[in-house]
Formats: C-alpha cells, sequence, structure tokens
C-alpha cells in the first residue's frame, strides 16, 4: 500500500512553482532524500534551484518540515516518512538578524 | 486589580522598548492613567532599575501629537517640507487600500513588497519567519545602519553569537574600544551599569579608545583618544606586541580551543588530509602532519613545515607574521596614540590576562582569564569594520580570554538545560546554535543569483545589508533583480533620519509607488508616505516573551527569563493598532493567513495540542497563549505571564562560561573568506557587476577608510557621531522629558569641537557653525571642550528633526546623517556596514 504524503510549499519556493502544496503516494518508508529527489524530477531546475544550493545541499534559508518539526532535529535527509505526514518545504527562512 | 477606596490603583508588569534592553518594568496606573514606571524587580534584565528613557516614557504615550486616525496623502508630489494634505480615512477604507496594493504585487511578483522595520520583536517573531515568507517576499529585513552591523556577522563567525558581551563580574581589565557598555549602552543595560560600577569599585582598570571623550570615558581609568577610523590598527598593534614582543599568549587555549594550530599553505588554505579532508596539524611527538581533531596530539604552534611535499606553518605562526606590520612605531601615527602608550597597555592587558591561572566556581575549575576588549559601533562603522570586529576578536583570543570567567562572550551559546548548542563544520569550527543563528554559518555559499534586495549571496558574511537596499532601491534598474520594488511597508524604522543623507533617502522613497507607514506621529518617514496607519505606543502593545536569546539577554543577568510586554491601560489612544495584528487581517483578506499559521507552528515549535489550526481565525492574545503554555505547560499561559511578568531559570556555570564544556573550536585564522571570495566573485560575475572583493583575508588588517586619506583641503577635519545614555536614535526625540534632559546637557544639542583647533579657526564657544562635508551641511552651536580629539568634530544622538507632527523634537539638535553619503565606495565590503568616517570643514555661521 502507498504512503499518502501532504506537501505543503511555503515562501519563495512557492513563487516559482505556483502552487501551494500537493499530495503526493510513495513507497512507505522513503526518506526525505528520496522525496526530494522525486519533487526534483517532478519540478525540474526551479524546484532544485529555489531549494538547493548544490548537489545534496540545501541552501541556508531553506527549511524542510515533517509535521512541522525540522528535519535538522529529526534524522536530516534520512528522516523516514509514514503514510499521513505533512512536509513542508520553506524556501526563505532567514537568520535573526538586523544591527 | 486592587481597589482602594473604590478608585483604581494597581501596578502592571510589561517591558520597557525605548532602547533594546528590553528591561522589565511595573506600571503604576490610577483610574485608568498611568502614573509611574518603575524597573520590575523580578525580572533579570532590569532587577528593578529603570534609565531615564523608561521612567520618561508614560509622557510620551499620553503625546497629543499621537496619529489617532488612518492617514491618506492626497497631494501626489513628495519631497522634504512637502504637505502630503492628509484627509482622515476609515480603517476599513486603509484596509482596503493596502489589500488591493498588496494583491496586487503579490498576484505579479511578491518579491515587489519590501518591509523596513526596526521592530526586532515582530520581526524576529512575526513578520520575517512567517507573514513575509507566506507573502512570498525576501524582501523585509531592511533594519538599521545605526548599530553593528560591520560587527554581528563578526560575532556570529567567532564566538557563535549575535553580539559582544564581556563578563564584568570578574574581568580586572577591560578596553572600550568606541562603546559604552557599562555606561548605559549595550545589552542589558541596567544591570552592566551596575555591574561596571561595581566592577570599577572592585578595582577593574578600564581603557576607553574613543576620538570622543563618552560618558563612559569620563569614568574610565584612562581615556584614549584615537583617530577615527584607526582601531584596528591599534588592536594589530596590541596583539603583535604581545606575539612578538612579549611571547604573551594563552598556548593552551590557541591549540585546544582554536585553529591556530591548523597548519596553512602559501596560497591561505589548509594543509588537508586529501582534497576535501580534515584540516591537519603539525605534531612534535611523531613530528608529522596529522588530522587535527586526532587525540594525544601535542600540535605546534609555530615553526615552517614541510608535509605531502608542500611548504606549510601552523595559524597561528601566520598570525604572527602578518602583526609584524604593525610595530607601534608604525601604528603611532596612524592612530595618533604614542608608541609608547600602545607598549604599556599591551603590557598591562597581557599581565591581567593571568594567562595559565585557575577560578573555582561552583566546584568546576575554570580557566581565568580577567580581560577583554569589547567593540561596537563607534570603531566598527568603518568601510573596513568587519577587518576591525575580527581584530578585537583576535585579541580576545590570543589571551584565551574567550568565554571562561573575567574575559569576553557572546550570549546564550548554550541553551536552558541544554536546549540547543552549537554546530560543528567538518573542520572543528564554531556555528551558531540554530536558536540563535539558523543560517549565520559562514562557512558553505549559495551561489545562486541574489533574490532581495539586499543581495544576499553577494555579501554572505553579514547580517544586515541595509545600505544595499537603499542603493538597489535608488537604481532598480542596476541591481540586476527581476523585479522592481512597488509597495513599501514601513514600521519604527525613520528611513530619513536614520540612514544617511535625507536628501539620498527621500529620492530613494519617491521610486517606490506606494510607501506605508506605521507611525505614532507624522515623522520624518510619514511626510513621504501615502498611506499613515496609527501604530500603538509600546505601553499599549502586547509582545510575548520580548527578551529574546538572540538580542536582548546577556549571561551577567545570571538568568534565562520569559516576560510578557502587555498594555498597562485599558485602551490604545484614538483609533491606534497593533502593526502585526493589521498584518495578518491583511493576510486573512488575501487568504494567506492559514500558511502564515503553519510557518508559526514551525518557527514557534507549537506542540501539537497547541498548534493552530490552519482553518482558524486566532487573536494575538490566543496565539500568545498557545506558545507559553507550549513551552511552560497548561499553568503557565499568557494570564500567569499577565499577573506574574517573568519566568526566569538560572544560568548553569557552563551556560555562563560555556568554552571549556563544548567541542567546536573558536576560528583565530578564517581560511572561509578565501571560499567566500570565490563564491561571491561568481555571484558577481552573474550579476554583471565588478566587486572590491580584496577585504575577503584570512586575517585581520588594518586598511584606511576613505576619509583617512582624503585630506584634501578644505575637509581638514573628521565628524564623529556619539551616543548619550538618555536618547535612542531618534525616536525618543519627542519625548518631552527627555528632550528637556537633552537640553539642560551641555553637549546633546552642540557640535563639540576641541578648544584648540576652534581657537586656530576663530570659533567661540556657543558661536553658530557650518560643519560641512561632500555630501551635505548641518548648523549648530560650536561646544568647546577638552573632551574630543583635536582633528574631530563630534554630533551626538539623532537630533535635528524637522518633521511638523514632532513639535518636541523638531529643530533641536544636530543631524548628523545629513554629512553622511551613500555609495558601494563608503561601504564595509563585507559586511556592508555604512562608512560614518567623514572629512568635514568646519566655518563660522554668519
Amino acid at each position: 500500500m502507498k504512503a499518502q504524503l501532504d506537501i505543503s510549499y511555503l515562501g519563495l519556493v512557492r513563487n516559482v512553482l505556483g502552487c501551494q502544496g500537493e499530495k503526493i503516494e510513495a513507497t512507505p518508508g522513503l526518506t526525505i532524500r528520496d522525496l526530494l529527489v522525486i519533487l526534483v524530477e517532478k519540478h525540474g531546475e526551479p524546484f532544485r534551484a529555489s531549494v538547493f544550493k548544490s548537489e545534496g545541499k540545501l541552501r541556508s534559508t531553506t527549511l524542510v518540515c515533517v509535521n512541522d518539526r525540522d528535519i535538522d532535529e529529526l534524522e536530516g535527509f534520512e528522516t523516514k516518512l509514514e503514510s499521513g505526514e505533512k512536509i513542508s518545504v520553506v524556501v526563505g527562512v532567514y537568520p535573526p538578524e538586523g544591527g | 486589580m486592587e481597589a482602594v477606596l473604590g478608585r483604581e490603583d494597581v501596578w502592571l508588569h510589561s517591558v520597557c522598548e525605548t532602547c533594546f534592553a528590553f528591561c522589565g518594568i511595573l506600571a503604576h496606573r490610577q483610574d485608568g492613567v498611568v502614573v509611574k514606571i518603575e524597573g520590575d524587580p523580578n525580572c533579570p534584565a532590569s532587577a528593578g532599575h529603570l534609565c531615564a528613557r523608561g521612567q520618561a516614557a508614560l509622557i510620551s504615550l499620553y503625546d497629543p501629537s499621537r496619529i489617532q486616525r488612518p492617514l491618506l496623502r492626497t497631494n501626489p508630489e513628495k519631497g522634504i517640507g512637502v504637505d502630503p494634505k492628509w484627509r482622515e480615512i476609515s480603517w476599513e477604507q486603509a484596509l482596503d487600500l493596502l489589500t488591493e496594493k498588496l494583491q496586487k504585487v503579490r498576484a505579479e511578483d511578491p518579491r515587489k513588497l519590501v518591509i523596513a522595520t526596526f521592530d526586532h520583536y515582530a520581526l524576529g517573531v512575526m513578520i520575517r519567519p512567517a507573514w513575509a515568507v507566506a507573502f512570498g517576499t525576501p524582501n523585509s529585513d531592511w533594519v538599521g545602519y545605526y548599530c553593528g552591523n560591520y560587527l554581528h556577522a563578526s560575532m556570529y563567525l567567532t564566538n557563535g553569537s549575535f553580539h559582544s558581551d564581556f563578563d564584568l563580574d570578574y574581568c580586572n581589565y577591560a578596553i572600550l574600544l568606541g562603546n559604552q557598555q557599562g555606561f548605559m549602552g549595550g545589552l542589558n543595560a541596567n544591570v552592566a551599569a551596575r555591574k561596571m560600577a561595581e566592577a570599577r569599585r572592585r578595582g577593574m582598570r578600564l581603557v576607553v579608545v574613543d576620538p570622543v571623550g563618552t560618558n563612559a570615558a569620563a569614568k574610565a581609568d584612562e581615556w584614549v583618544p584615537i583617530r577615527p577610523g584607526t582601531d584596528g590598527a591599534f588592536i594589530l598593534s596590541l596583539v603583535h606586541i604581545l606575539l612578538n614582543e612579549l611571547s604573551c599568549y594563552d598556548q593552551e587555549f590557541l591549540k585546544r580551543r582554536t585553529n591556530a594550530s591548523y597548519l596553512v599553505q602559501e596560497d591561505g588554505g589548509y594543509l588537508r588530509e586529501g582534497p576535501k579532508g580534515k584540516p591537519l596539524v603539525w605534531d612534535r611527538r611523531s613530528d608529522g602532519a596529522i588530522p587535527f581533531d586526532e587525540s594525544n596530539a601535542d600540535p605546534a604552534l609555530e615553526g615552517s613545515f614541510v608535509a605531502g611535499g608542500k611548504k606549510c606553518r601552523p595559524a597561528f605562526q601566520a598570525l604572527k607574521d602578518h602583526v609584524k606590520n604593525y610595530a607601534p612605531e608604525k601604528v603611532a601615527p596612524i592612530t595618533t596614540i604614542p608608541a609608547q602608550t600602545i607598549r604599556r597597555i599591551a603590557k598591562e592587558f597581557g599581565e591581567a590576562a593571568k594567562i595559565g591561572s585557575t577560578i573555582v566556581i561552583d566546584g568546576k575549575v575554570l580557566p581565568y582569564r580577567p580581560v577583554a576588549v569589547n567593540i561596537y559601533r563607534g570603531a566598527g562603522a568603518h568601510k573596513h569594520g568587519t577587518h576591525t570586529a575580527l581584530a578585537v576578536q583576535t585579541l580576545n583570543m590570543v589571551v584565551g580570554a574567550f568565554y571562561v570567567p573575567g574575559g569576553h562572550r557572546g550570549i546564550n551559546l548554550l541553551g536552558p538545560s541544554g536546549r540547543w548548542a552549537p554546530g560543528m563544520t567538518d573542520e572543528g569550527l564554531i556555528t551558531p546554535p540554530a536558536a540563535i543563528g539558523r543560517a549565520a554559518r559562514y562557512y558553505d555559499f549559495d551561489e545562486t543569483p541574489p533574490e532581495d534586495l539586499g543581495h544576499r549571496e553577494v555579501f554572505p558574511i553579514s547580517t544586515n545589508r541595509s545600505p544595499i537596499y537603499e542603493i538597489n532601491l535608488v537604481n532598480p534598474k542596476q541591481s540586476g533583480l527581476p523585479y522592481t520594488p512597488e509597495v513599501l511597508i514601513v514600521c519604527r524604522r525613520n528611513l530619513m533620519m536614520c540612514n544617511a543623507n535625507p536628501e539620498e533617502s527621500a529620492k530613494m522613497l519617491k521610486q517606490v509607488p506606494f510607501v506605508v507607514n506605521f507611525s505614532t506621529h507624522i515623522d520624518e518617514v510619514a511626510e513621504m508616505s501615502d498611506l499613515v496607519l496609527p501604530d500603538k505606543h509600546f505601553l499599549e502593545r502586547f509582545d510575548l516573551f520580548p527578551n529574546r536569546y538572540t538580542h536582548t539577554m546577556s549571561p551577567h543577568t545570571g538568568h534565562f527569563y520569559w516576560g510578557i510586554r502587555q498594555p498597562v491601560v485599558e485602551k490604545p489612544m484614538g483609533e491606534a493598532r497593533e502593526w502585526i495584528d493589521v498584518l495578518f487581517d491583511v493576510a486573512e483578506r488575501m487568504g494567506f493567513l492559514e500558511d502564515v499559521y503553519k510557518l508559526l507552528n514551525m518557527t514557534l515549535e507549537l506542540k501539537d495540542e497547541y498548534k493552530l489550526d490552519p482553518g482558524a481565525r486566532y487573536a494575538l492574545e490566543d496565539i500568545y497563549d498557545r506558545w507559553a503554555k507550549s513551552l511552560f505547560g497548561p499553568e503557565k499561559g499568557l494570564a500567569w505571564f499577565k499577573n506574574n511578568g517573568y519566568h526566569k531559570v538560572p544560568r548553569s556555570v557552563e551556560e555562563k562560561y560555556p568554552s571549556p564544556f563544548i567541542r567546536p573550536r573558536f576560528p583565530i585564522y578564517f581560511e572561509n573568506f578565501l571560499r567566500a571570495k570565490r563564491s561571491v566573485e561568481k555571484v558577481a560575475n552573474h550579476l554583471d557587476r565588478k566587486l572590491d572583493l580584496s577585504d575577503y583575508q584570512v586575517l585581520p588588517e588594518w586598511k584606511p577608510c576613505a576619509a583617512y586619506d582624503d585630506v584634501s583641503p578644505p575637509y581638514d577635519l573628521f565628524v564623529v557621531n556619539f551616543k548619550l545614555p538618555f536618547h535612542t536614535l531618534s525616536f525618543t526625540t519627542q519625548n518631552p522629558w527627555l528632550s528637556d534632559l537633552a537640553e539642560h546637557n551641555p553637549y546633546a544639542y552642540k557640535i563639540l569641537i576641541n578648544a584648540e583647533t576652534a581657537k586656530r579657526k576663530g570659533v567661540k564657544d556657543g558661536d553658530a557653525i557650518w560643519v560641512e562635508s561632500a555630501a551635505g551641511k548641518v548648523k549648530g552651536e560650536a561646544k568647546l571642550t577638552e573632551c574630543i580629539h583635536p582633528e574631530v568634530v563630534g554630533i551626538a544622538g539623532v537630533f535635528g528633526s524637522w518633521a511638523k507632527g514632532k513639535p518636541v523634537a523638531k529643530g533641536k539638535g544636530v543631524h548628523f546623517n545629513t554629512l553622511l553619503p551613500i555609495n558601494m565606495d563608503r561601504i564595509d565590503p563585507v559586511s556592508t556596514g555604512l562608512d560614518s568616517c567623514i572629512r568635514v570643514k568646519v566655518s563660522r555661521a554668519a
């Protein structure tokens, strides 16, 4: 049985994709890394350029969350996904700045 | 609420916002009127004390000049002194108009919206991480030019935090370089002032290096007047004397806690174990190169070696060789500080560091290095300010005075009870914890073309690219961006007074088709705006946890703490609203509020039971209640904070002095600058721009700013700006009590000029004089004094308001920023900090 994943796009990545989100069916137990490969294949260069700085490296302003938790606090790219989970891909999250 | 004989008489917890210390306050309200504001004894940020600004805040709450209702401009002509011909409109009309403008730009390209604010709380908690992201604009970090933007990135890089601070509990010898930490300046000003007084009573020697004999200088053991823009040369000379003349440095700290032992090649790069491998050190035991993190190594700090056929030397040796260029005899004519004074201060600093000594605190044995040099805006607001800040950090590190008792430290490197800790690069170097510096990790750079007005990818080692916003707004076609800004939202940010020359700022504002300003007054920006919306005074506003780990919470408070800024009056004046709330209304009208909520669920890290339902609508108070309960449990919701003010947790020894307890090392050699340079060059090529990349160097250097070399007559003097303890930027100038203080202060509204210099120019005390730079000129009253460098004139604060809507402030004092030009030659090429080191001529006004 396929896993149903609910993906939201927020911030600058939405500007280039033109959609708020989508539902994706995938193999259960796939990782965030696998999902991002699927999304790059599906959405092509605009998505890749918006989210990644180079092969396998997110831009410093990209935030990927699973059920609202930063993957950095989970297992990073190796975080496993189960059916019904909500994944957010956000671009444009900047460090606390000012001065 | 306590009733006395049927009359209301209550004290309410809140948080001050007349500067960026965010002290806890108690507001005394009788029969609906606030009659007194005091420091909240339960607040670690104020410890029950409050400065003049905080106490005077209540009079500004009732200022009759405040805007009462939304105002629409009817005069299409804009300019300084041009009457906007306001028409009062309803909030409904204002929201319709704002929504229409924002809908248009969001449909065309959301990046056409720009937000400029110095409202740290709203920006940091609600706007930047949520509202602006949901809208789709990256242009929301146009903050001030007035603080430490040359400095913050240097701190993130070296101490893993936003700030420069030092341990007044144990420090015995402090050098304040262009700042007044401990004299109502800097972090947690009220606490720091008391600790400074206690430290001086204890015998701490204080040396203030500044062109102006400031309040700090007046109370110091020694004031060292320095020529503006030469601080870096002075500090590097101290480093040279310690390393090359006195051999006074902390070998253990440098070997174990920094990258000083990493081998560097002739091209400046690390010698690595393979192309992308670990940096190597020279192990004196095995007499060979080994990875830096190998246990039981005895790394060399000095010497030169050949490893793998490549010539190399430890980074520390490179530093030692580098600073030989800063012999006191060479630096004295640059700084005007005599060579023997430089030598004496270096010797005193080195001896006071007590290298090798330890101290026991709470049963833990810690290195004891009771010295620090502290830097802020005055020393760094120059063309090469990043290098000055890095030189300062180098000095703190060579004596080991880094996150140990008595020494320099950043803030909040370790979170309460292990909630966060710094990160570490593959090279073993520190990066800020995500909680206080997400993405401020300056080791791996994006090479994509910039999308934002600040050109983030062109200036990757910076926390604030605000001057670039201005340069790009004035010349949008030259910015290389695929859009031109159309809507500008401004709140609590005086773009006319606190930038550079106002005529230049006016040109910039006129470029933007629709400017909306949330403001308490028709100030200088409001006069240039299309729509002005009445903003709440801070004493009318709700903010949960305004004391943020990133910006306003120093270890010298002894605690971590969470408080509330709540309204201390029943109703705001007129129809004033909180701008976050207004923007949430707009998001609802435009249909993206659910995305704002989704983002808040992530960024506030709300637990499942407190998450915001994207389909619902919450008042700000509801959101804050959920946030508080999510963090502290169901008993500590908003009601608890309203009644109790602060929740606080004492800091452990590890949280105050983390250096001995963490693995990441502090960089004293900036190999990553070579990578930054290559990356910036690629991005600049994308934009077809030629940039000066020469400041991306591996070791700090002093370089003259433009004013240093510009000796062409008649611009024979420098002008500098300095801070007073009872005013903050331009926003306290409309307060009548604080204005009264300034009028009675002999320096606040005057132009300081050295008595000898004035005599030479025929200027007498009290004369009206002109001060003129290539960018502009200002007139004021001369104040002759010994307390300023002979080559310098000094202008305090951000005075000289001209807006009719600020009748108290209007026409008082002198506007320093009028003298500042703004262009790419006048910014620090790394941080983008605006160079405020300017040559001027002085003449008597007729």
